[in-house]
């Protein structure tokens, strides 16, 4: 099992009020999954994405990551789980500005132990490639289309191998044509074997997973395979 | 091997990363980064430029002792102040000539010595004289201690001493002053109702206008024995150590020696006083240092506003790159490894002022050097001061960049990505 949640609980404390954004949620994903979260806003689906994605810890409950446990981990820790285990891809990109294509794709190696340092750029090339950006490497952010724009942070997403892809609402900046082709790109990689999830409140765009987990009031209220997929 | 060096050599990458990016950041806020440093720029100069004046000040004064002979010892007579040869006769406490006929011999750190005695006569030549000449007697070995050279004629010799001849030494002023030819060597001039042979001319004692030396200088120079047969003299006794370095040790033994001469007893004090040059420069020379660090000191307060304003770019910076910060610590970027970026950041600004405040201070320092009658025509930067300027800018650095580094390491991911 890559995921595993139980009873994950997380309470935020708005002055004398507790808010439960987490109540209890249980939940497996397997390698070479692909999995999409919905719900309407404060059903908790982002901070089930945050807690996924190491940027948070769970208030109690346990979180096993490729059959390491979490829970107990510091920040540093945090922080290299992220950048071994984790890609993120964001709604609104987050591509640094000054930096070429290339660069900001290689931005997570910098951070990676190891001294990948003479590969680098190698490995960006093979990426772009992969997302079908390779005669875009040296262009700067404000030079490529949205559409384009995702694709690089896909590849700095991926860059490092993820288990997981983390994709939170990767169409909501783009139009149709182009949340169309980032789809496609997201199919392709989970033909490859890549484990996806996405945080999405778009019906047509949950669609293309094989799986949909529903949330209401921080708990999974349903979760059904779709596409052929199966529920583990 | 590789493994030994694996975690090293990764952080000297990260370091060098973190420089490029550093770089890359003040280059993208060109403006803003050199309005920051100008705090550092104008502190750095200040600092250098003090230090710079200060070391050439001390520089000149050294070369003033320097001429007097490094070396150089002197021994006067004095009554002491307490004790029962306060009141001792004058000419128990003065010098006799033949009281130091054994120096050499038992003060094995002195390599020359020269009796000097000391009046003051009328000079003469035909219808022409001065009053009160400063008239010297001086041995062969003078020569050798004392850094004044004869630019005509010849210096004093055994022979002048034995014979106790009637010569003289004069100063071109003493010539020029008698209305004497050019080349007097050969004539003769009344010296106290005496006449003396002009075998020499040395030049005057180099004084510079900081000493109040300037103007005319009438000096006539005779052999002591022939100074000490005429006038009795007022007798002193210059010396010089073997190397500047023996010169206390050389003051420490003529004590001893002038102390069995005179027959003191345990607990009398001294009837005469030795100095030594080398122990003025010493003086000086901590002197001058401890007011080249406090001048500095002070100014190096104007460092300290400029790291405040280090400080304040750094926070804008912070604030400015809440997403960045998200966005790397997304990725994996560990706080130490955030910390250390901003922290080259500010450290990078400072060196920069640092290097141009020290190219300021250059000109600066060029610039005061220039200036007349200060006597700072010798001022320089001391690699010293270079490098402590450069130290001190990484320090401030540091100083006024952790809190901002620190803010920034320790911004939670999920906050800064939604900042807006």
């Amino acid at each position: 099992m890559l995921i595993q949640l139980q009873d994950i609980k997380k309470t935020y404390n708005m002055g004398s009020e507790k808010i439960h954004a987490l109540n209890g949620v249980n939940l497996s994903i397997s390698k070479n999954e692909y999995v999409a979260i919905m719900g309407s806003s404060g059903s908790g689906k982002s901070t089930l994405m945050n807690l996924l994605g190491c940027l948070d810890r769970a208030t109690s409950g346990n979180y096993t990551l490729t059959g390491y446990d979490t829970t107990k981990l510091g920040a540093g820790a945090l922080a290299k789980v992220r950048n071994e285990q984790i890609g993120f891809v964001f709604q609104s990109f987050e591509l640094l500005p000054r930096l070429n294509a290339a660069r900001n794709v290689e931005l997570p190696l910098i951070y990676s132990k190891g001294n990948q340092w003479r590969s680098r750029r190698k490995r960006a090339k093979e990426v772009l490639d992969r997302v079908g950006l390779k005669d875009r490497m040296y262009h700067r952010p404000n030079q490529l289309s949205g559409g384009e724009r995702q694709r690089v942070a896909i590849a700095r997403a991926l860059i490092c191998q993820p288990s997981i892809l983390l994709a939170d609402e990767p169409t909501g900046n783009l139009d149709s044509k182009n949340s169309e082709s980032i789809m496609a790109l997201f199919d392709q990689l989970y033909n490859e074997g890549q484990t996806i999830i996405m945080v999405t409140h778009e019906e047509n765009i949950a669609a293309f997973a094989k799986r949909i987990i529903r949330m209401k009031d921080g708990q999974i209220v349903s979760d059904e395979s779709v596409n052929g997929g199966s529920v583990h | 091997m590789r493994k030994l060096f694996a975690a090293p050599l990764r952080f000297i990458i990260f370091i060098i990363q973190s420089i490029q990016l550093a770089l890359g950041q003040i280059w993208a806020n060109k403006m803003r980064s050199m309005l920051t440093t100008i705090g550092i720029i104008i502190g750095v100069a200040s600092v250098t430029a003090v230090v710079a004046a200060m070391t050439g000040l001390k520089t000149k004064v050294l070369k003033e002792f320097e001429s007097f002979g490094a070396n150089s010892i002197y021994l006067t007579p004095r009554v002491p102040e307490e004790g029962r040869l306060k009141n001792a006769a004058m000419r128990l406490i003065q010098f006799k000539p033949s009281e130091f006929n054994g120096v050499l011999e038992h003060c094995e750190s002195i390599e020359y010595f020269s009796r000097m005695g000391f009046t003051g006569q009328n000079v003469r030549k035909g219808q022409r004289s001065i009053q009160n000449v400063e008239i010297t007697g001086i041995e062969p070995s003078w020569h050798k201690i004392e850094d004044r050279s004869v630019v005509m004629g010849r210096p004093f010799t055994i022979v002048d001493k034995n014979q106790t001849g009637r010569v003289c030494l004069i100063t071109p002023d003493v010539r020029d002053k008698l209305y004497l030819d050019y080349d007097c060597i050969g004539q003769t001039i009344v010296v106290g109702g005496r006449t003396f042979t002009i075998v020499g001319v040395v030049d005057k004692r180099i004084e510079s206008s900081m000493f109040g030396g300037s103007g005319e200088s009438f000096e006539i120079y005779v052999p002591y024995q022939t100074a000490y047969k005429l006038w009795q003299p007022y007798t002193m006794l210059l010396a010089a150590s073997k190397t500047p370095e023996l010169a206390n040790d050389a003051r420490a033994e003529l004590r001893f020696y002038m102390r069995r001469i005179k027959n003191l007893k345990p607990g009398d004090p001294d009837t005469f006083r030795i100095d030594v040059i080398q122990q003025v420069v010493n003086r000086f020379n901590q002197l001058s240092m401890v007011m080249t660090a406090v001048a500095a000191g002070i100014v190096g307060i104007s460092l300290l506003v400029g790291g405040v304003g280090i400080m304040n770019i750094m926070l804008v910076s912070v604030s400015e790159r809440t997403r960045e910060i998200g966005l790397r610590k997304a990725v994996g970027a560990r706080p130490a490894a955030i910390l250390l970026q901003f922290l080259v950041e500010a450290v990078m600004l400072c060196l920069m002022g640092g290097l141009l405040g020290i190219l300021f201070g250059q000109v600066f320092t060029m610039g005061i050097s220039k200036i007349p009658n200060a006597n700072l025509d010798l001022s320089y930067i001391p690699a010293w001061a270079v490098s402590v300027s450069f130290g001190f800018s990484a320090l401030v650095g540091v100083t006024f960049g952790m809190f901002p580094a620190i803010k920034a390491s320790q911004l939670d991911p999920i906050e800064a990505l939604r900042h807006e």
